[in-house]
């Protein structure tokens, strides 16, 4: 697949160089004077382009994914080791990664096609419930036998230790979405396995935004912190998730009316919907991942638009994921992961393992084909942007014990982050699913 | 987000404004007095949609509108293919440019130090005058290119195109001389800052910045996905080191474009991507350029005044280009405008510095570019030349 020479190496060793020269010179200049007025945001993007793109280029003739080349450039920028991106900066580039996630969603819904979804209904259901399952119970039932031992447990009572944990392991079951369209783009791969890995995700996402509400609420009220159980509040969710999918139509329809009835400046047009759609999704609490990909799902299969809307975002995709994942590299806490490693490699280990239990449970209840049974597990490690979105929520919501659960949570998922795409590559590079849609296309 | 959106809104009024066509007409003289008029209504001045929140939020989309326009323009200046050029000609483009510097320039001079309206130090007005003299005298390329297709011969047309890059050339060196002869009061750090310094950081960032892309990438593997990638980190990079700098985008932009162009040895403007990417950035420009607008009498005789002597200047030089050709070249390919002078302008304005001038500096610039485009539209041989895309 990759073909590595010294000229590679020669290239990758001077693109180094000038990213290190670009940052001391630039930082001896005056990037320490630097007030705000977006300089700060300014630097810290052009430099996480620049070590994003030496860093894929690094990862990629070591036969890893390149976005793992991100991710660990990212890192080693951030505040967590050498420190070039203060915590500031990558606050600022939030904005981007909202952008960036709007567009894998729609692009994961236009793979969603009405031929991949009866073929693999079964498989994606029984996956994802098994998953929920037993993924769900076995965290539980794992925290709750380590809280005894654990600081911010050891002082509450059976139930309430059951509680957190359930708010645990709801975390542990979120898969990440990005990462799996991301690897499936980088890698053009196609196929049984990366059918069932798109559809588990997507699913997942909206299964498990509904049954951590519900868990929070519960534990909420266990811990003390005044909330109450109420139907309401899951009538109220279950509200905005139909909202979200009606959301998602009527985008989907609008994308579709634009490309026909216009059809050009696509690219600023998508940018346009993405970012105002996200502005409406927050406003009114929306699941921002679910209404793109049912627009997404909507232009591939109610139109023709689909392959103009897909071509279109890969013209700007190497930008996008480069700064996405470079950020969320930059955004990992290792310095928490320092005080609590044992444990952390514990429970990565562990769900690593439920992870494995919950896919073989999945391909024999829909009798998956012989490549999603050996390597149906692999796309599953990864977490990233929703496990962090959902442990932000638990420590506000959870006084108490959400900040230190949250830190645990968080931690485990930095591992997950750094460990599942070069997993899930590799899955794929044994399912034989690498490069299959490119040569789809040429055949 | 607030900002992002409203940019992104301005976009869609854009584009709807110019029929789906935005990437191809904003080049245009048509595009920019309408985009400067829209923003100076938006502003707080007039109708105050564009809050200062709002605009604020779209600063560092400006900074990096300003370096990617001059980037591109300071990758025309390929000096290994002036050896292929006429030894007369280039003499000529040269006199000619320097020639409307210097008209632009006295001008400027003549009212500045005029104390009736203006109550400027001799060294203040000097600095002011080689700053505006050198923005006003820059020319426009890209209009040059378009009020040329289809007319004239391609001896002239290159001889033109020639002229508008010593046009912009000269223009920097004289808003270097500006910024130089600068008297340094209210400055935020003037232990740190000085005029040298600040053209000095430009240079210095910006051949930084060159010499990291030629590390980066080999010329002989061609621009691709991860040349244009460095170049926008690159970019992105510089924009945020000339704000810690205490220093100006446009003109980091300006000599980046410059040197890469030269280390290079290509003409790397003739990338199509890169040349798509300019139309959709100036909107930013123009659009802000309209907010950050004030008016006053002074200052519009100043602009009025300006307008007429570049009009002066380029009918002179349509005159001297005449010469030996059998048709004379459209008067409109020469008053285009607005191509340096609003990056630098805006980046000045934007300084970190407290520079008290900079916005009469901005205020004159967007006037005249909005008159001189307005002119340009007027006098554009519509019934001759097809618009084509930039």
């Amino acid at each position: 697949m990759f073909r590595t020479n010294s000229t590679d190496w020669g290239h990758l060793l001077r693109a180094v160089i000038a990213v290190v020269l670009v940052s001391l010179t630039i930082r001896e200049f005056g990037y320490s004077q630097a007030q705000d007025s977006g300089g700060r945001g300014l630097f810290a993007l052009g430099f996480l382009l620049l070590a994003g793109t030496a860093g894929g280029r690094l990862a990629a003739l070591l036969k890893l994914p390149r976005l793992t080349g991100y991710l660990l450039a990212g890192l080693l920028c951030g505040p967590s080791v050498f420190g070039v991106l203060g915590p500031s900066e990558v606050t600022q580039l939030s904005l981007i990664n909202g952008l960036a996630l709007a567009l894998i969603a729609l692009q994961a819904g236009s793979e969603f096609t009405h031929q991949m979804l009866q073929k693999n209904f079964k498989s994606i259901v029984y996956g994802s419930f098994a998953h929920l399952f037993i993924i769900g119970l076995g965290m539980t039932l794992v925290f709750t036998l380590a809280a005894p031992y654990l600081d911010f447990t050891e002082n509450l009572n059976l139930a309430a230790q059951v509680a957190v944990g359930a708010v645990f392991a709801v975390i542990a079951v979120s898969k990440s979405p990005a990462v799996v369209v991301a690897i499936l783009g980088e890698s053009k791969a196609k196929g049984a396995l990366s059918d069932h890995a798109l559809g588990i995700v997507v699913l997942l996402d909206v299964l498990v935004l509904a049954v951590f509400s519900l868990v929070l609420m519960v534990a909420g009220s266990m811990v003390g912190t005044g909330q109450e159980f109420s139907w309401a509040q899951l009538e109220h969710l279950a509200g905005e998730l139909v909202a979200s999918v009606a959301a998602g139509t009527t985008f989907g329809l609008v994308i579709t009316f634009y490309f026909w009835a216009v059809g050009r400046e696509k690219l600023l047009f998508l940018l346009v919907t993405a970012y105002g759609i996200t502005a409406f999704c927050r406003f009114f609490s929306y699941d921002t991942l679910l209404v793109f990909v049912v627009a997404g799902y909507v232009v591939t299969n109610f139109s023709r638009q689909g392959s103009k809307m897909t071509h279109t975002i890969e013209s700007i995709s190497s930008v996008v994921m480069i700064v996405f994942f470079a950020t969320a590299g930059a955004s990992l806490h290792l310095d928490e992961l320092r005080g609590l490693w044992a444990i952390v490699l514990g429970l990565f280990f562990v769900r690593a393992l439920l992870t494995w239990l919950a896919a073989q449970a999945g391909h024999r209840l829909a009798r998956d084909p012989e490549p999603v049974r050996k390597y149906g597990y692999t796309p599953f490690i990864s977490q990233a942007g929703l496990s962090i979105g959902l442990a932000v929520i638990v420590s506000e919501q959870l006084p108490g014990v959400g900040t230190a659960l949250a830190t645990l949570a968080i931690s485990v998922v930095a591992l997950n982050e750094l460990f599942g795409p070069v997993i899930f590559r590799w899955g794929l590079q044994r399912a034989g699913e690498v490069g299959r849609k490119q040569d789809s296309r040429e055949g | 987000m607030g900002s992002i959106l409203f940019l992104l809104v301005l976009f869609v009024v854009a584009t709807l404004l110019s029929r789906g066509r935005v990437m191809s007409s904003l080049s245009t003289m048509t595009a920019t007095p309408v985009l400067i008029g829209l923003g100076y209504l938006l502003s707080p001045q007039l109708l105050g949609i564009a809050l200062p929140s709002l605009i604020e939020g779209l600063v560092p989309a400006l900074r990096l509108a300003a370096l990617w326009v001059t980037f591109l323009i300071g990758l025309r200046f390929t000096l290994w293919a002036l050896k292929e050029k006429n030894l007369r000609d280039l003499a000529q483009v040269s006199f000619l440019a320097i020639l409307t510097l210097l008209l632009t320039l006295s001008l400027a001079y003549l009212v500045l130090a005029h104390q009736k309206f203006f109550e400027f130090s001799l060294e203040q007005v000097l600095a002011l005058s080689f700053i505006l003299g050198g923005l006003i005298a820059s020319s426009s390329y890209s209009v040059a290119r378009m009020a040329l297709a289809g007319e004239s011969s391609l001896s002239q047309k290159q001889k033109l195109l020639l002229l508008t890059n010593h046009d912009d050339l000269f223009s920097v060196i004289a808003i270097c001389i500006g910024i130089y002869l600068w008297p340094v009061q209210n400055s935020l750090s003037p232990e740190l800052w000085s005029p040298s310094a600040f053209i000095y950081f430009s240079l210095s960032i910006g051949a930084v910045l060159a010499l990291a892309v030629r590390l980066m990438i080999d010329p002989n593997r061609g621009a691709g996905v991860h040349w244009r990638l460095a170049l926008v980190g690159l970019a992105t990079l510089g924009a945020g080191s000339a704000v810690g700098a205490l220093t100006s985008e446009a003109l980091v932009g300006f000599f980046f474009g410059f040197l890469l162009a030269n280390l290079y040895r290509r003409p790397l403007i003739l990338d199509p991507v890169l040349r798509a990417s300019e139309a959709p950035v100036r909107l930013v420009l123009y659009f802000l350029a309209g907010v950050y607008l004030e008016l006053s009498w002074p200052l519009a005789a100043l602009a009025g005044g300006l307008v007429v002597i570049r009009f002066v200047a380029k009918a002179l030089v349509r005159f001297a280009l005449r010469e030996g050709a059998q048709k004379s070249v459209p008067l409109s390919s020469l008053t285009g405008f607005s191509g340096l002078a609003l990056p630098v302008a805006l980046s000045l304005y934007l300084s970190p510095l407290d520079l008290a001038q900079a916005q009469l500096i901005l205020s004159v610039v967007v006037l005249t570019v909005f008159f001189s485009d307005l002119l340009t539209f007027a006098l554009w041989p519509w019934r001759k030349v097809e618009v084509v895309r930039v």
